[in-house]
């Protein structure tokens, strides 16, 4: 069988990509090559390029340490309530980022809410809450990436290393964790990836504090809201390159993930 | 010693049964059994994989029933997935002693050289021959210090040639290191050459055992007969105390097993295909007054490798005997179908089937 694509088969294929193309390109009639400079080296988008990096990288471990053992359990046990739990996993995908980041806020208003806000520790317009709404968006997306790995890795090996002497937690150590490494490295990419641009749920819980609690997209919202275009445009074309070069490695691991 | 005693273990729609059998230490086992019998799942239950819901396993005078995998000291090498993917040979082999935190180990060295497996140390498990797979699962197993080792179908995926090969080389480790082998498979070919007992699995239950010192395998169970692929099995009933009529084939036949003491009782038998025997013409006298002769004639003749394999029916009945001719004779008859020939069965060879 003949694999290579007709030329319309390319043009119907590169449709899509194409538009992502042209509005990429259309953002560079808006780019001041005077201002590039300026403003990627001005002091609030150094702060946000660093917060969010900061933020993104603390819900990545933060997801990624969550979702191990919950994406283990659910890959290898039949229990009660399963397909429950698996379709709650699915609720950011379901729920938009602003009704989630609203159902935090309003978490944080109730009884149980406040004594944590109180006494432990303040989410609510904070860092924190950056951090929280983001996880929250995420971890969902990490557990069902994980688990999907394991899924494919045959319990045989685990049973064998459990004769030769290896109690469950060596053998999911041994076993399993580097099995599953490409996996769980490219579901750590994807999920920062994802925290990087994650606006409406950061905004809604984390507010718009500029040296505080303003990241990247939040920094590109405030920035069109005032109408200064070329300084979005900046601010736009720096996290669609981490963006992209986040979703290659994701890509270059999420191929051999299965050895 | 283990001493399987009442297990049941239930699973879906499929169950083990009222599992009692002892597995002798320092020998051989093999499970023979069609596919879906719950030949894997007896190994699992064995290693610890599965809890039986009733039942107990005894290993050694211990109770192991609840006892976990890791604290039995039994190794399992599954049929498919034998080797850790992500670790070499040498890694693979040394996994155990890694786990028990030993760097250097002596012994694991001399193992390795007698298994054959010093030169492919370094190399990645996905370039290793199916022989050479099961080599280093087995050197692993040994080195972790299993003395008991769990095998299901290791041969499944070999050529007949290379699948004797393995077969007695497993033999030949199994003395040295003095090791009980449960081996699983429902491949019949090879296994009896290297076996001390063969036990049948059949649809979760165990027939017969058979102790391979004894001179010819005679099956007992009318599963086990239809299992080995006997299809001369019929049904009959007693007519006196050596005498069974078989209305099938309009003969009454004298068997030598003694029979119950039941007259008119319904009974099955089998006879082997390779036990019949074609009465040669010129040898014809001397059967005058021998029992169990039938005259008939060839239906069908089938070439194998070492034998015809022919369809006999006995005259005025349509009810096919498989009889195995072996070719080395095949000069003294000439043997075509239609052609009519006389056909005799020895009273010993015919087995009763429960």
């Amino acid at each position: 069988m003949n694999n290579t694509l007709s030329l319309k088969h390319i043009f119907f294929v590169a449709l899509v990509p194409l538009i992502y193309l042209i509005l990429i390109i259309s953002l560079f009639t808006f780019l001041d090559q005077n201002k590039l400079v300026e403003i990627l080296t001005s002091e609030r988008t150094l702060y946000s390029l660093k917060l969010s990096i900061s933020c993104a990288s603390i819900v990545a471990i933060t997801s990624t340490i969550l979702a191990i053992p919950i994406a283990y359990l659910l890959s290898r046990n039949q229990f009660y309530m399963k397909n429950v739990i698996d379709t709650l996993l699915e609720l950011p995908l379901v729920v938009s980022p602003a009704a989630l980041g609203a159902m935090i806020l309003i978490f944080f208003n109730t009884k149980y809410g406040k004594y944590i806000q109180d006494n432990m520790v303040q989410v609510v317009f904070s860092i924190n809450g950056i951090i929280v709404a983001q996880v929250i968006s995420t971890i969902g997306i990490s557990i069902r990436l994980i688990k999907s790995v394991m899924d494919e890795i045959p319990i045989r090996y685990e049973n064998i290393a459990r004769t030769l002497g290896a109690n469950s937690f060596q053998s999911f150590k041994t076993i399993m964790l580097p099995l599953s490494k490409k996996g769980i490295m490219a579901s750590f990419i994807l999920v920062w990836a994802k925290s990087i641009g994650e606006f409406g749920a950061t905004i809604t819980v984390a507010g718009t504090m500029p040296f505080y609690t303003e990241t990247l997209p939040i920094a590109i919202y405030l920035r069109l809201s005032s109408a200064d275009i070329e300084g979005a445009v900046v601010l736009i074309l720096t996290i669609i390159a981490i963006g992209l070069l986040a979703l290659s490695l994701f890509r270059f691991l999420s191929r051999k993930t299965i050895l | 010693m283990i001493d399987l005693k009442n297990i049941h273990y239930k699973a879906n729609n499929f169950f083990l049964d009222k599992i009692n059998h002892t597995f002798e230490e320092k020998k051989i086992h093999i499970i023979l059994g069609p596919s879906g019998s719950g030949k894997t799942l007896l190994l699992e239950i064995i290693a610890g994989l599965r809890t039986p819901q009733n039942g107990q396993i005894i290993y050694h005078n211990t109770d192991i029933t609840k006892l976990l995998p890791e604290k039995r000291n039994i190794a399992y090498l599954p049929q498919d997935n034998v080797l850790f993917p992500h670790l070499n040979v040498k890694e693979n082999i040394s996994y155990a002693l890694k786990i028990k935190g030993i760097n250097n180990d002596a012994n694991s060295l001399k193992i390795t050289e007698k298994l054959q497996i010093t030169p492919i140390l370094n190399r990645n498990v996905q370039h290793l021959s199916g022989g050479e797979i099961q080599r280093v699962a087995l050197a692993r197993s040994i080195i972790a210090g299993s003395k008991t080792l769990l095998l299901d179908e290791p041969t499944s995926a070999f050529h007949y040639s290379l699948k004797n090969e393995f077969l007695h080389f497993l033999k030949e480790i199994q003395k040295d290191y003095e090791l009980t082998i449960i081996m699983v498979t429902h491949d019949i070919l090879g296994v009896f050459s290297i076996a001390d007992y063969i036990t049948f699995l059949i649809n979760g239950k165990l027939y017969q055992t058979f102790n391979n010192t004894e001179p010819k395998f005679t099956p007992t169970h009318y599963e086990v007969a239809k299992f080995m692929g006997i299809k001369n099995i019929f049904e009959g009933y007693i007519s006196s105390h050596d005498k069974i009529i078989c209305p099938h084939l309009n003969t009454a036949f004298t068997i030598h097993p003694t029979l119950p003491d039941k007259k008119n009782m319904n009974i099955k038998f089998g006879i082997k295909p390779e036990d019949i025997r074609i009465i040669l013409p010129e040898k014809k006298k001397n059967y005058t007054n021998t029992p169990n002769q039938l005259k008939g004639n060839i239906k069908k003749i089938y070439r194998h490798f070492y034998h015809y394999n022919l369809l006999f029916v006995p005259h005025n009945i349509e009810y096919p005997i498989e009889i195995h001719f072996p070719i080395t004779k095949s000069e003294k008859i000439t043997l075509y179908e239609g052609k009519d020939i006389e056909i005799i069965i020895k009273p010993n060879d015919i087995f009763l089937l429960i």
